[in-house]
């Protein structure tokens, strides 16, 4: 047990040493990454100055928050609704579907759209609906086994008293799912705010988000600074949601 | 009223993924002929699918042993926080890592098979950890006790008895991984430097070089058919050597 204990933890350190020594080196006063030559915050500075940079990250933000909203929401109505295996069985066969061939299928979809309705949809409309397609089955599957904790007798006595439908989901489903909805919706929005391949697909030349930025240096293999720091950057939505999620989950689990 | 809300957005989901089948019965009304891809390319995508899943197997698998059997809360959260990270990100910092390695001992992974292998195994191997790790864990002490009473040595219990018991859930670990691998695009493009050329980069530059969107399409589905096909395939091997 003990090798395995070292083992476990040689693991953890080589899945932390790549994206440490981003940050690392966004604090590098060098612009080669093999000479440190000092502490600085210049890039950041360099960063704050690169106007593009701050609307992508703004579009991501705004895009994640949008996505995540509506993808827990809808996933909490398709998980109360849909709770038998039968439908299960589908919408976990569409999370574990190739990445490629998801977004490919979006982009035809947007293009068949464009050509026959006449509705141009690439750009911001089109990345929100491809990270919510592809999301919403990924909410749907996190919340449905926890629907289950959600009695009957719960829901049925509410609506015996009177309450709506949606009163129902709005007053007694939600506070009693609320970790598992924070839980959730952090995960779409880290997953929306760092997708790169579905918003390509879908978006328009005028819309830029931080992955696309990030992909236009880390696809020609360039390294530069500033991108470091807008990498480190990117990192804080990620790591703040694993630190909030496990704190979620923790409570939960200990007040089933 | 939620009822509906959910049905339509389930059938907008489930619609989605036929669109690819609508695209096909446009080109084939069209006339249009298929790209296909080269038989190597789909070989490399394949091999290095199989050996991402592999290698990520049998990199997680003691680490999930050790969380299941005696791992803290911490280690637990340690080893599942990268999930969070994105491909990009990661892909970009291992590029910066491969420069560091090259200048300092003078091995090229940038642009390498072995680069992307590396990049894909650090991607996925938190996935295969996951699900190894909830197999294990359902593990009864039972036939392991009762082995070491009947007289296997530790490692015999843990070969004869716990890695067979736990072989679900390499299967399952197999199939997620294999299944993300095969549609890998990120990691050949960025750490393959487009030399390390596979089914999803084809795709990839059929759809934004070659503007044809009715080719990719249908090779997304086939990509799709494939990798569930060679699935099929590989888990029943599996079985058929557990068994």
């Amino acid at each position: 047990m003990k090798i395995l204990r070292i083992y476990t933890w040689a693991l953890i350190a080589m899945l932390y040493i790549p994206v440490a020594l981003i940050v690392a080196l966004s604090f590098n006063d060098s612009k080669l990454p093999y000479i440190w030559g000092g502490f600085t915050y210049k890039w950041y500075l360099a960063l704050f100055q690169w106007e593009q940079a701050w609307q992508a990250l703004f579009n991501s933000f705004v895009i994640a928050l949008a996505v995540s909203l509506v993808a827990t929401l809808l996933g909490v109505f398709m998980a109360y609704v849909l709770r038998s295996d039968k439908y299960l069985a589908i919408s976990q066969g569409a999370v574990v579907m190739p990445e490629i061939s998801e977004a490919l299928a979006f982009a035809a979809a947007l293009w068949l759209v464009k050509t026959y309705v006449g509705v141009d949809l690439f750009g911001p409309v089109g990345v929100f609906l491809a990270h919510l397609a592809y999301t919403l089955p990924m909410a749907h599957v996190l919340l449905t086994p926890y629907i289950a904790y959600v009695g009957k007798s719960v829901v049925e006595a509410s609506r015996i008293l009177g309450a709506s439908e949606m009163k129902t989901v709005a007053f007694v489903i939600l506070p009693i799912l609320m970790p598992a909805f924070i839980a959730t919706f952090l995960i779409v929005f880290v997953n929306s705010f760092d997708t790169y391949i579905k918003t390509a697909f879908t978006t328009s030349p005028g819309f830029i988000t931080a992955p696309i930025l990030l992909w236009n240096y880390a696809a020609r293999g360039r390294g530069d600074p500033t991108i470091y720091a807008l990498a480190t950057l990117m990192l804080v939505p990620s790591i703040a949601a694993a630190v909030i999620y496990f704190r979620a989950i923790k409570r939960y689990s200990l007040s089933p | 009223m939620i009822k509906k809300i959910a049905l339509v957005a389930f059938a907008s989901v489930i619609l989605l993924f036929y669109t690819p089948f609508l695209a096909f019965g446009y080109y084939i009304s069209e006339g249009g002929s298929l790209k296909l891809p080269s038989l190597s390319m789909v070989i490399t995508t394949f091999l290095l699918a199989v050996s991402t899943a592999v290698i990520s197997i049998g990199l997680a698998y003691p680490a999930a042993y050790y969380l299941a059997k005696r791992g803290s809360e911490l280690e637990f959260a340690l080893i599942t926080a990268p999930l969070w990270v994105g491909t990009l990100l990661k892909a970009y910092s291992l590029l910066v890592l491969f420069a560091i390695v090259e200048k300092f001992s003078g091995i090229a992974l940038w642009g390498s098979p072995l680069g992307v292998l590396i990049g894909m195994v650090y991607e996925y191997l938190p996935y295969a950890l996951l699900t190894l790790y909830a197999a294990i864990e359902k593990l009864s002490e039972t036939p392991v006790y009762a082995a070491r009473v009947l007289g296997a040595s530790r490692l015999q219990a843990f070969f004869r008895v716990e890695l067979p018991l736990t072989m679900p859930g390499v299967v399952a670990a197999f199939i997620l991984v294999f299944l993300f691998a095969m549609g890998e695009v990120i990691m050949p493009a960025v750490l393959g430097a487009w030399k390390v050329y596979t089914f999803g980069s084809y795709i990839w530059d059929l759809y934004f070089k070659a503007r044809d969107i009715f080719s990719g399409g249908v090779l997304s589905l086939v990509l799709t058919a494939l990798s569930l096909l060679a699935t099929y395939v590989v888990v029943k091997t599996i079985r058929s050597f557990s068994l």
